[in-house]
């Protein structure tokens, strides 16, 4: 199906570029590394990376990593269940005016999860072999909405075409990136054990850990959780660990970077350290 | 409350600027307080332009410390955030 993102255009032309972005004189800069200096560039579409096209259905691939059993669930745009259409005055939030309607995967992805033994209170969810946020695109697939109630409703025709395109939507970005459509859960400790077992990890080569609430830091803009490595004193910061938006996650992705790169990061600070000490005699 | 539930807490009570540092005898609250100290910045975007600023320098200031998670942020909610 078109890609929902560029409509099938599949390239976008003569973006401003962000050299001149905000600037009242609008000069671009001569050695933009975008655009050459012209101010302009073109940029494929990121969704379908250029090709036009979403696929028509998805298989999402479930897997507990502790007992090998799979679970998995299929959404094809052409053969969607039934729209399920959310009022205003069933909800608990003041204004009662608005409607929306949704594909109803979250139970099914639900019922997915029960069926191979996992949920968020013993497993962390990983994709791509790194620990994400717990059930995270796994929910409805909001297909419309009409959140003031002042415009007129989607035709149930056209809804059929939103819901369409939502469907196709729904993981186009992970299949334009390479990404697989597989899902693993592995068995999680409590976080007080993992805040323990970090501080094990790092207090044993010197450092101790720091977790603040970071803002930018993640793609989208909003805020969540960093974890730092820090001197024993805190007076130092060398390296940022994990950034998440649940604190379970930043701990656990915390603990699986250090694992990996701790010697990395040791020789990082030392030589650091060698320098400073240089600088001040 | 749990140790997330804890974290989460304080997070929704103080926002941000703040750290929470692990030590051996438990949690430490600070709050980042901007003090006179002025320092130069280079950064290099990614359009390649290199700009030279100076931001003010800031220092971490104790304001609470608990053994747990939980307990910290009953102090916080008792003590204030600053």
């Amino acid at each position: 199906m078109v890609c929902a993102n560029c409509k099938g255009k599949k390239i976008f032309k003569n973006l401003e570029c962000w050299c001149i972005a905000g600037k009242e004189d609008k000069t671009p800069f001569a050695d933009c590394k975008m655009c050459s200096g012209k101010g302009k560039y073109n940029s494929a579409c990121p969704q379908c990376k250029g090709s036009g096209k979403s696929p028509d259905s998805y298989e999402l691939i479930f897997i507990n990593a502790d007992t090998k059993k799979q679970a998995v669930v299929v959404i094809g745009s052409n053969n969607l269940p039934a729209l399920v259409m959310t009022e205003g005055q069933n909800s608990s939030y003041p204004d009662k005016t608005w409607r929306n309607w949704s594909l109803p995967y979250g139970d099914i992805f639900r019922n997915a999860f029960a069926e191979i033994g996992v949920s968020e209170a013993t497993h962390f969810m990983y994709y791509r072999n790194s620990p994400i946020e717990f059930g995270w695109s796994f929910s409805d697939i909001v297909v419309a909405d009409n959140r003031m109630g002042w415009d007129e409703d989607p035709k149930p025709e056209e809804l059929q075409r939103l819901a369409k395109r939502a469907a196709g939507a729904s993981f186009a970005w992970q299949v334009s990136q390479g990404g697989p459509l597989i899902w693993e859960f592995r068995s999680r400790q409590t976080t007080e054990e993992l805040l323990e077992k970090l501080y094990q990890m790092v207090s044993v080569r010197g450092y101790t850990y720091q977790f603040e609430v970071t803002e930018g830091n993640i793609a989208t803009g909003e805020s969540g959780w960093g974890l730092w490595l820090v001197s024993a004193d805190a007076k130092e910061t060398y390296a940022e660990l994990a950034v998440a938006y649940d604190f379970d996650v930043a701990l656990q992705s915390g603990i699986e970077y250090w694992d990996k790169n701790y010697k990395r990061i040791n020789r990082t600070v030392k030589k650091w350290k060698a320098e400073q000490a240089k600088k001040q005699k | 409350m749990d140790a997330t539930e804890a974290a989460d807490k304080i997070r929704s009570m103080c926002f941000t600027e703040f750290a929470i540092t692990r030590t051996n005898e438990g949690y430490v609250f600070g709050r980042y307080i901007r003090t006179d100290e002025r320092r130069k910045v280079r950064v290099e975007s990614s359009t390649g332009q290199v700009s030279e600023f100076e931001v003010s320098a800031y220092v971490l200031q104790k304001v609470a410390e608990a053994p747990t998670l939980p307990e910290l942020a009953d102090k916080l909610e008792s003590s204030g955030c600053k």
